[in-house]
């Protein structure tokens, strides 16, 4: 009779987490096609461009992955996406039974003119740094503040330096609020931890002073091809 | 007796595999240093290659300017003569940057000039070949910086003796051209 009552317990906490899941899920799906409808962009649930198919390295991560609630549109001037994504990693803990961890962000993606190689930005950790002293070395800039903040990966150490002049890695260094930045070919992707909807505009404006800051020998040297 | 010899061979081992290991991040560095002296020189080539255009062109609207151009002209071939160390092309550099700068500063003063597309094409690429040059020239720092780091670090200052690894000088140019107002032109959109 005890076993019953406790599977019946849990049966309703399961059922109430699911509601309230569930409730949330549709709330922030209403917010974010109301913030579209707001701004101009055009809102779909799903992934229909496969932006999680673009040759971004966030995109690789995890097991498996998702794409959603995608705002689509120009912000002051430039083609611009925000959407939510997450990925997961499967682990198993050896008796059969898997577990998966999940990653969420919000993102936003811009279109420049331009032929970017890739390049990832990202911040410093325990682990990259003993890997920096074993030799897995990032593109090292002449700014040691920078340096020991981020952690930049570029096969193309030329674009690397074209991109982050003094300017734009003091910027970087004053509105470190992403979790990555990757720019690859005529894209820049911004990724941060997720937001509410109601700030999902801070990620157009911080794209837009980024746009801003894009030295102009970038345009000149990697031009669209 | 076989146990020492074996610990002692590890030992030996070990540290040659050590020396190797330094030796060949040294020449990697050095390498890394030459090939980034050789863009620079890239870069520098291609402002050279755009200063004669310029110089006959503000001599079009403002011939009486003659001690300029002829500044210009001589900063030009001395900068390009003879292979130098990066400490000794550097002033050079700066200094024909600079009158370069002057060259642009007089064509302020003829409006028609100013406005023409022959000279505002001349003065997008002559900025865009600075900024080029800087590009390079933060690159060849940031190598150097890591190649003398090494020099100057115990232990392999140790082996920099031995095999000749010398310290590099870094090279030092300001962006004259573009601090004397760059072209109006947004090329991000």
């Amino acid at each position: 009779m005890e076993v019953v009552g406790l599977f019946l317990v849990f049966g309703v906490v399961a059922a109430l987490v699911a509601y309230f899941g569930y409730q949330a899920r549709q709330r922030r799906i209403r917010s974010v096609a109301a913030l579209a409808q707001r701004t101009g962009f055009t809102f779909t649930r799903d992934d229909v461009d496969r932006i999680v198919d673009m040759p971004f390295k966030l995109f690789g991560e995890g097991d498996g992955r998702k794409v959603e609630l995608v705002m689509s549109g120009t912000h002051n001037g430039l083609p611009m996406r925000m959407f939510d994504y997450w990925y997961y990693d499967e682990s198993s803990d050896g008796r059969g039974s898997r577990s998966r961890s999940y990653h969420r962000f919000t993102c936003a993606l811009v279109t420049l003119p331009v032929a970017c190689p890739p390049l990832r930005l990202t911040h410093e950790d325990l682990l990259t740094r003993i890997g920096s002293h074993l030799g897995l070395h990032d593109v090292e800039f002449e700014y040691e503040d920078f340096n020991r903040r981020f952690r930049v990966k570029c096969n193309e150490q030329k674009f690397a330096f074209a991109m982050f002049d003094g300017q734009m890695m003091q910027w970087l260094l004053d509105a470190d609020t992403f979790d990555t930045v990757e720019a690859v070919g005529a894209w820049v992707l911004l990724a941060t931890d997720k937001l509410e909807p109601a700030r999902w505009l801070d990620l157009g404006a911080w794209l837009d002073q980024f746009h801003a800051r894009v030295p102009a020998v970038v345009y000149t040297t990697y031009p669209p091809t | 007796m076989e146990g020492p010899i074996l610990v002692a061979a590890a030992i030996a081992v070990f540290l040659v595999a050590v020396l190797l290991l330094v030796y060949n991040r040294f020449v990697r560095l050095r390498n890394l240093v030459d090939e980034s002296w050789h863009d620079i020189g890239a870069e520098l080539q291609r402002r050279y290659d755009l200063i004669p255009n310029l110089v006959s062109t503000v001599k079009g609207y403002a011939a009486h300017e003659r001690e300029v151009f002829n500044s210009v002209t001589s900063l030009r071939l001395d900068a390009m003569a003879s292979p130098r160390p990066p400490d000794a092309q550097a002033p050079r550099e700066v200094a024909l940057g600079r009158g370069v700068a002057q060259l642009l500063a007089i064509a302020e003063r003829y409006p028609e000039l100013k406005a023409g597309e022959q000279f505002l094409s001349l003065q997008r690429a002559l900025v865009d070949a600075e900024d080029r040059i800087q590009v390079a020239r933060r690159i060849y720092n940031a190598n150097v910086r890591s190649y003398d780091t090494l020099v100057q670090s115990f232990p392999a200052l140790i082996m920099a003796r031995s095999f000749d690894f010398e310290l590099r000088p870094y090279f030092e140019v300001e962006a004259a051209v573009r601090d004397a107002g760059p072209p109006a032109v947004d090329l991000s959109r």
